[in-house]
């Protein structure tokens, strides 16, 4: 790598520490909806970057246990929320990661994500019914590494996404709408669980998918939209599992994300000169280590999990990143 | 009763404002001098400004309260007795005042959008009103894009104008083979939605996008509304009455109008042309498949529109690359019908690459002509992909077997 900008981990892993000590302030409120997503996220940055004991382990897992909800028999993001698809895959996904997974009632979630799955194949997010192919993915990967993937219906799952598919190759949120790098990710990965990556016309994607980078070297989740680090994973963790993550310029991406670091208070920010937060921290990280950055543990591009977790639980699926630099 | 300011200004957003703006800084220049605290915004006309320092006060406040009211919804749900308990009543209003202010300051706010449906659900709150209160809210930036925001609006208007049969679409996908139309849980094609009501949702979809460009779920909603009114269009050719037709066919037609005129003003925004494309392929499926739309108004259904228009585009603004992805979308869409397309595309590219319109793309900025190039070229390559011409070719094949 010579001279170039180097990932700094430790100033990352102490912004990782730094959040949520404050409580009180309005950001904390305004993100309250995220808190579970938000430990996930830092919780896997830290994995990939070598410090997965940096956070309390105990705390973190009775901080998910608290956001249990009893009557619907999934978790809420924080506390006083609703239970919600997206907050329980993150629950399990800390769990899993924290070797914790006897915390959870596995039937009850079970039944929780299962009862989501609408007619048409595609989930809701909860019982109030807003449907997306995140929650779809959301729901494989959940029972997936629940072990109970057999209990899903597996050809209405797969005929949804077959719908979702555009003439571009992509994939959008739901039936007609326009393809989206991030929604690419879920119904790419989602088919890998399910070993139907036969269903993807995958050399248009990869298309796609390649023409999302930029000249400045980061990449866009639409055309002509702004280049942004989150992209990094979203883009590349498909065509890792397409197999082909030589279609883009990884030495400008790497570049690109390095760029967006915060190198006085730490964190990865959306692109460069802006806040960074713990969402662009991890999939900037996520991205870097697809691409083979030296000091990184691998990512599972399917899972947004480390490898060494999906492969410790037998879960790893023929996909390909770039060779790890020294 | 002291009222706070969470409570105020929750109060004056279920009034249903027709705009909301908010203002940067604490409102101290226009606001009167004196205004009590909790009253530090201003509903004039039906618009409601408010100074963001305020609204992050009344969002901290919101918070709170919410969390102290939400355990009331448990037993809110179905079967609360309106005039049962008064104190419950009032705390009701308080959530539903408390969770407008967490919407619009965070459209995320999954709990607070399921609160206010369980209340509508339990008839505490009109459908029509929380409508009102969904389009003054695409008056805001963040609001304007947010999934869940489309999601509510939807989900309202369903229980406005329910499913005319039991399976989304069945009617409609069971009648015509390879409909294009959508057949999932967030439809609003087989209602009983009547045709002026499409017509306020697309100009709720156009206040939107002017709100928040390349709004990607405005479109979709959109999307779904073009949908549910070409759901209208074979229950209308079966039935006796021929004239019920028409004015699906001639609202199909203004709104490919408007889409147009927007990508004009829009050169980027490469969701609108998206639409397009699909609004092209809607159009092209009844030209053939309601005889009274050929017959009736060979002229109104635009047949060759916008494969020309992607084109006139490219040649006018080559550094976008939405406008070249247009014209890959349109290419696809006639070679059901045009085997020629593979050429014309190439033509395109190749008349800008051998220089017949580069000059203007170097009159825009520094970069514009290698970016237009980048995209000729992008084109060419695309183009040479076997996968894209057998897609070109194969449905060229596929339409003349039929």
């Amino acid at each position: 790598m010579g001279a170039e900008p180097k990932l700094n981990i430790p100033l990352h892993v102490k912004y990782i520490q730094s959040l949520g000590e404050n409580k009180d302030d309005l950001t904390y409120h305004l993100t309250a909806h995220l808190r579970m997503n938000a430990v996930y996220w830092g919780l896997t940055a830290l994995y990939i970057m070598k410090n997965k004991d940096a956070l309390d382990r105990e705390e973190m897992i009775e901080y998910v246990m608290s956001c249990w909800d009893e009557q619907a028999g999934g978790f809420g993001a924080h506390p006083d929320h609703d239970a919600h698809i997206h907050a329980t895959l993150s629950a399990i996904q800390i769990l899993v990661m924290q070797d914790a997974l006897d915390r959870v009632d596995v039937d009850r979630v079970t039944k929780f994500i299962l009862s989501l799955q609408q007619p048409s194949g595609v989930f809701a997010g909860d019982a109030f019914g807003e449907i997306d192919t995140r929650f779809l993915y959301i729901a494989v990967q959940a029972l997936s590494l629940l072990g109970r993937l057999h209990e899903l219906d597996v050809e209405k799952t797969v005929g949804y996404i077959q719908r979702c598919r555009n003439f571009d190759g992509g994939f959008g949120a739901i039936i007609g709408a326009e393809s989206h790098a991030a929604q690419v990710f879920v119904c790419t990965a989602a088919l890998a669980i399910l070993d139907r990556l036969d269903v993807i016309d995958q050399e248009t994607l990869a298309w796609w998918l390649s023409e999302r980078q930029l000249p400045n070297g980061g990449l866009n989740g639409r055309p002509e939209k702004l280049e942004d680090v989150c992209y990094s994973f979203w883009v590349l963790s498909a065509l890792s599992i397409l197999k082909k993550l030589n279609w883009i310029d990884a030495d400008k991406l790497i570049k690109f994300i390095l760029s967006a670091e915060d190198l006085e208070h730490g964190g990865i920010a959306d692109r460069p000169g802006d806040q960074p937060d713990v969402f662009h921290t991890q999939f900037g990280v996520a991205g870097l280590s697809l691409l083979g950055y030296p000091g990184l543990e691998d990512i599972d591009p399917v899972y947004c999990l480390p490898a060494k977790i999906t492969e410790a639980k037998g879960l790893r699926k023929d996909w390909e990143a770039l060779p790890r630099r020294v | 009763m002291v009222h706070s300011l969470a409570q105020e200004l929750g109060k004056a957003l279920n009034t249903s404002p027709l705009a909301i703006e908010i203002i940067p800084g604490n409102g101290d220049e226009w606001l009167p001098e004196g205004t009590e605290p909790h009253k530090r915004f201003l509903l004039v006309e039906d618009n409601l400004g408010v100074p963001q320092k305020v609204l992050y006060k009344a969002y901290l406040e919101a918070t709170a309260l919410f969390r102290s009211y939400r355990p009331l919804l448990v037993s809110v749900s179905p079967s609360l007795q309106r005039d049962s308990d008064i104190g419950g009543l009032l705390h009701i209003e308080d959530i539903l005042n408390v969770s407008s202010v967490l919407i619009l300051l965070n459209p995320g706010h999954n709990t607070a959008w399921n609160a206010r449906k369980t209340l509508i659900l339990s008839g505490f709150r009109g459908i029509n009103q929380e409508l009102a209160l969904m389009t003054a809210l695409l008056t805001v930036h963040e609001c304007a894009k947010h999934s869940l925001l489309w999601h509510h609006r939807r989900w309202l208007l369903r229980r406005l104008y329910p499913l005319s049969v039991k399976e989304p679409s069945a009617l409609v996908a069971k009648s015509i083979p390879n409909f294009p139309g959508v057949d999932d849980e967030d439809t609003l094609s087989s209602t009983n939605i009547p045709l002026h009501v499409l017509e306020a949702e697309f100009s709720a979809c156009t206040l939107a996008c002017s709100t928040y460009n390349r709004n990607y779920f405005g479109w979709l909603h959109r999307f779904r509304c073009l949908d549910a009114l070409a759901s209208k269009i074979p229950a209308a050719q079966m039935s006796a009455d021929d004239s019920q037709v028409a004015p699906l066919l001639k609202t199909l037609q203004e709104e490919s109008s408007r889409s147009s005129r927007w990508i004009d003003q829009h050169i980027s925004d490469y969701t609108a042309m998206q639409y397009q494309c699909r609004l092209q392929s809607m159009l092209e499926h009844y030209s053939r498949l309601v005889p009274q739309a050929s017959e009736r108004s060979p002229g109104e259904i635009p047949s060759i529109g916008i494969f020309g228009h992607a084109e006139s585009l490219v040649k006018a603004y080559p550094s976008h690359e939405a406008l070249w992805l247009y014209l890959r979308g349109a290419a696809q869409i006639y070679a059901k019908r045009d085997g020629g397309m593979i050429q014309q595309l190439e033509r395109v590219g190749k008349d800008f690459l051998g220089s017949k319109t580069r000059p203007r793309a170097s009159l825009q900025n520094g970069n514009a002509l290698e970016e237009a190039e980048r995209h000729a070229h992008r084109l060419l390559a695309w183009l040479n992909k076997p996968q894209t011409r057998l897609t070109l070719l194969y449905r060229t094949e596929q339409t003349r077997s039929n």
